[in-house]
């Protein structure tokens, strides 16, 4: 602790710096998911052989694979939206608490000058 | 050798656009080559060569050339042709080329692949879910920051840990699964291929040496099953997969070295097969049956990455972290 604060405000920086980190990583992974979607690309990704038979099965199961996947990308998309917000709001959150300490410490710190530098007039 | 007075590219490329396939395909060449082939057997009317011939008892045969007959008529002498047909009468070209339209235009291989960006989010889901949560939970402590305040923070950081620990886990089951796919198409792609020219081969030597009997000519494909279940060790950049998180940018890069390591973790060897027979039909039908076998084997693995697929889904619709989450962080549009 630095001056009976109950934490070292540099300390909290720093992990606040990797929170930020972290967040930043999280809303650049909700632009990929979002970027991901292949919903309008499957035909860039399974085949149209037409005629039924083999080929048509096999590219029916790889549509219903491809659409399987399309569905676990937005789920993943979805969830992803709200864990970014949390670390936003998390990173706001020790944001704010640490610019508190930082105040309080400057305040002590200036507080506590004040003091010992009218006591060493006084003591003059 | 292409048949006579052609050559390995058909004069009517209809069949093989309608499969999808252009010159740019890796399929390209010996589909060409097939179709070459395939419009001289079904066009005995452009040539002298082999044709299926019908008899007036209405037996059919096949014969290396016409055969015609002195003129019936009294007072004509000109030799009259007797009827025919194709030696492959009853097929139809798209028939052979069916397989490939399957899988002729997947953009599965390239950087550019639609599931290129996908990999690379699925990585980053995986690496900060494992490590980088978890190293704002390690590091904590270090902080020196214990008050009511601090518990508080902390908990909300546990619970993060929590449903982005439980997704993460679930993605790594996920993150092998679409390049599997992949390389079950290319896999389907080179069998396909290969057998392409080994009935093109077939042909040649029916063609050429008129073999007495039934002969065949050996395959030699990639073999497929097994693709689905195998275990593989995917690297990117030099670094396990989860190791570290990847930029967009890199998609491209990153895709190509997950197929690939994918691919190579998936090999099970080469199988043999042969296409034979003595009729033209009967080399036509063991091709088809070809093409039918691993279309069936390939639709199959597919099939148990659906399961898997599926399973994931489930997995993740029934979590009660994912779930308890969902509903407090991520309401519905």
């Amino acid at each position: 602790m630095v001056n009976g604060l109950t934490v070292d405000p540099e300390r909290l920086g720093e992990y606040l710096a990797e929170v930020a980190k972290i967040q930043a990583n999280y809303e650049a992974l909700v632009t990929q998911l979002a970027n991901a979607d292949i919903g309008a690309r499957m035909a860039d990704l399974a085949g149209d052989p037409g005629h039924s038979g083999p080929p048509k099965e096999f590219s029916e199961a790889s549509k219903t694979l491809l659409g399987n996947y399309q569905e676990l990308l937005t789920s993943l998309h979805r969830i992803h939206v709200g864990v970014a917000a949390q670390f936003k709001h998390m990173t706001e959150t020790l944001g704010h608490a640490q610019k508190l300490y930082t105040n309080t410490e400057e305040a002590h710190v200036t507080m506590l000058r004040g003091l010992l530098s009218d006591s060493f007039l006084e003591g003059n | 050798m292409a048949p006579p007075d052609r050559n390995d590219v058909p004069r009517d490329s209809g069949p093989l656009t309608d499969a999808g396939l252009t010159e740019e395909s890796r399929l390209w060449h010996n589909a060409a080559r097939l179709a070459s082939w395939l419009e001289f057997l079904f066009h005995p009317e452009e040539h002298d060569y082999d044709r299926t011939v019908i008899y007036p008892d209405g037996t059919k045969r096949e014969e290396p050339d016409r055969v015609t007959i002195a003129g019936q008529t009294p007072g004509q002498y000109t030799p009259v042709e007797r009827p025919y047909e194709s030696v492959l009468a009853g097929y139809q070209p798209w028939q052979f080329f069916h397989g490939m339209a399957a899988v002729a235009t997947p953009q599965v291989e390239r950087g550019d692949s639609p599931l290129a960006v996908g990999s690379v989010a699925l990585n980053n889901i995986w690496w900060l879910g494992d490590k980088g949560v978890a190293s704002l939970v390690d590091m904590f402590p270090t902080v020196g920051w214990d008050t009511e305040a601090s518990k508080a923070a902390f908990d909300f950081l546990l619970k993060l840990q929590t449903v982005t620990g439980q997704v993460a886990k679930l993605v790594q089951e996920l993150y092998v699964l679409m390049p599997k796919y992949g390389v079950i198409v290319k896999r389907v792609r080179d069998n396909l291929d290969e057998a392409a020219d080994r009935i093109v081969a077939a042909f040649e030597k029916k063609f050429a040496e008129k073999p007495e009997s039934g002969f065949s000519v050996d395959v030699a494909g990639a073999i497929i099953a097994g693709i689905a279940q195998a275990a593989v060790t995917v690297m990117t950049g030099g670094v396990a997969v989860g190791a570290a998180f990847i930029l967009e940018s890199a998609a491209a890069e990153t895709w190509k070295t997950v197929f690939t390591d994918v691919a190579k973790g998936a090999v099970a060897g080469v199988g043999k097969d042969d296409l034979g027979g003595y009729w033209w039909r009967d080399l036509a039908k063991s091709y088809l049956h070809a093409q039918h076998r691993i279309l069936t084997q390939a639709t199959a693995e597919i099939g148990q990455l659906n399961e898997t697929m599926t399973g994931l889904i489930q997995k993740f619709n029934q979590d009660k972290d994912i779930l308890d989450f969902l509903a407090k962080y991520c309401p519905q549009r």
